[in-house]
């Protein structure tokens, strides 16, 4: 029986042990299918021996010259923000690019349209109160506040008479001009 | 080529965008002063010929929904009047008046009362409302006493 490839390989390295070695000798030289084998492994084993001892320091070198200079031309002059150039799978950019239109639009819509209200409160005849507000509170705050600034003053406050007390007369009364006036004029 | 074909239509896609987003905050701040509304208030003392006198006039600008505080000092008493319009339809209003009253009795008097209040009226744009935060005689002209009055109106702000 013939030993395997890897056998023959092991034999060649000489990492069998000598009392397989002597086996393998002896059926080697009884088989021509393994000479041939053994031959082609030599051969091979040869070749590898050869390009492990070409000279390859100088292509080394070549290369890492290359490297460094590189590195010392980005170190010298990066390039600038804007000349550098981004790669987006097609796709991507065809989607961004759509997506970018839609909001676009979406946004001049909203705003442009006859029926929009900053908050508006409207009630449903089931008595449920909606709600709606077209923008985040603090912007509305910021911009209220830059208006007043302008024309008014910030705090609102009424100084009641001096040397006068006040007291309660009764509930608060929320009340229209003409109804005070049927209601409280005598 | 495809390359600058996508760098010239993000060019074209980034200005329209700048475009799109000035224009947009234009929109927001016209829609702003679009429902922005001017709350005048005057204070007064009635009937008018009576021994105290005030009339002070105050103006605030807001929006439906946001509410507005007056704040009204006295000697025995502290007044924080929160008025807030709601919009319910075209032209037409909610008011919301909140009464916070702190008062003492009188001046020997250390305990400090509080009161609170809630009231709601539907209006119109540019009507007078009178809000009575302590209350009201069945007499507006019997000068021996005095009746503190808030009178409201609330029309749209107009830009300048």
């Amino acid at each position: 029986m013939c030993p395997e490839p890897q056998t023959l390989s092991a034999y060649i390295d000489g990492e069998v042990s000598a009392q397989w070695a002597k086996a393998i000798e002896t059926h080697i030289s009884a088989c021509s299918s393994c000479q041939k084998k053994l031959l082609s492994l030599q051969s091979i084993r040869d070749t590898l021996s050869r390009v492990e001892s070409l000279e390859y320091r100088g292509l080394m070198k070549k290369v890492w010259n290359r490297i460094r200079k590189y590195r010392q031309k980005a170190a010298v002059s990066p390039v600038p923000i804007f000349k550098r150039s981004l790669s987006v799978p097609l796709p991507i950019a065809a989607l961004a690019a759509v997506l970018i239109v839609l909001l676009g639009f979406s946004a001049v819509y909203y705003l442009a349209r006859g029926d929009f209200h900053m908050l508006k409160l409207t009630t449903e005849p089931s008595g449920i109160m909606e709600m709606r507000l077209a923008s985040p509170i603090e912007d509305l705050e910021v911009i209220l506040k830059s208006l007043e600034s302008h024309e008014f003053k910030k705090e609102t406050v009424i100084q009641l008479p001096t040397n006068s007390q006040f007291f309660i007369l009764g509930e608060p009364v929320l009340i229209r001009a003409d109804e005070l006036k049927g209601s409280y004029a005598r | 080529m495809m390359k600058h074909v996508l760098s010239y239509l993000f060019s074209v896609l980034a200005l329209f965008s700048a475009s799109a987003q000035e224009k947009s905050a234009d929109y927001a701040v016209q829609a702003i002063m679009d429902e922005a509304l001017k709350i005048n208030i005057t204070a007064r003392i009635l009937p008018s010929n009576s021994k105290v006198e005030l009339n002070v006039e105050k103006s605030k600008l807001t929006i439906p929904g946001r509410p507005v505080a007056v704040l009204i000092k006295g000697e025995n008493i502290l007044i924080n009047a929160i008025l807030t319009p709601y919009e319910s339809e075209a032209g037409k209003l909610t008011l919301v008046a909140q009464g916070q009253i702190w008062y003492s009795d009188s001046q020997a008097e250390k305990q400090i009362k509080y009161l609170s209040s809630l009231k709601s009226i539907p209006i119109s744009l540019g009507e007078k409302i009178f809000f009575f935060p302590l209350g009201v005689q069945d007499d507006l002209k019997a000068v021996d006493s005095f009746n503190l009055v808030l009178e409201i109106e609330i029309i749209p702000y107009k830009s300048p």
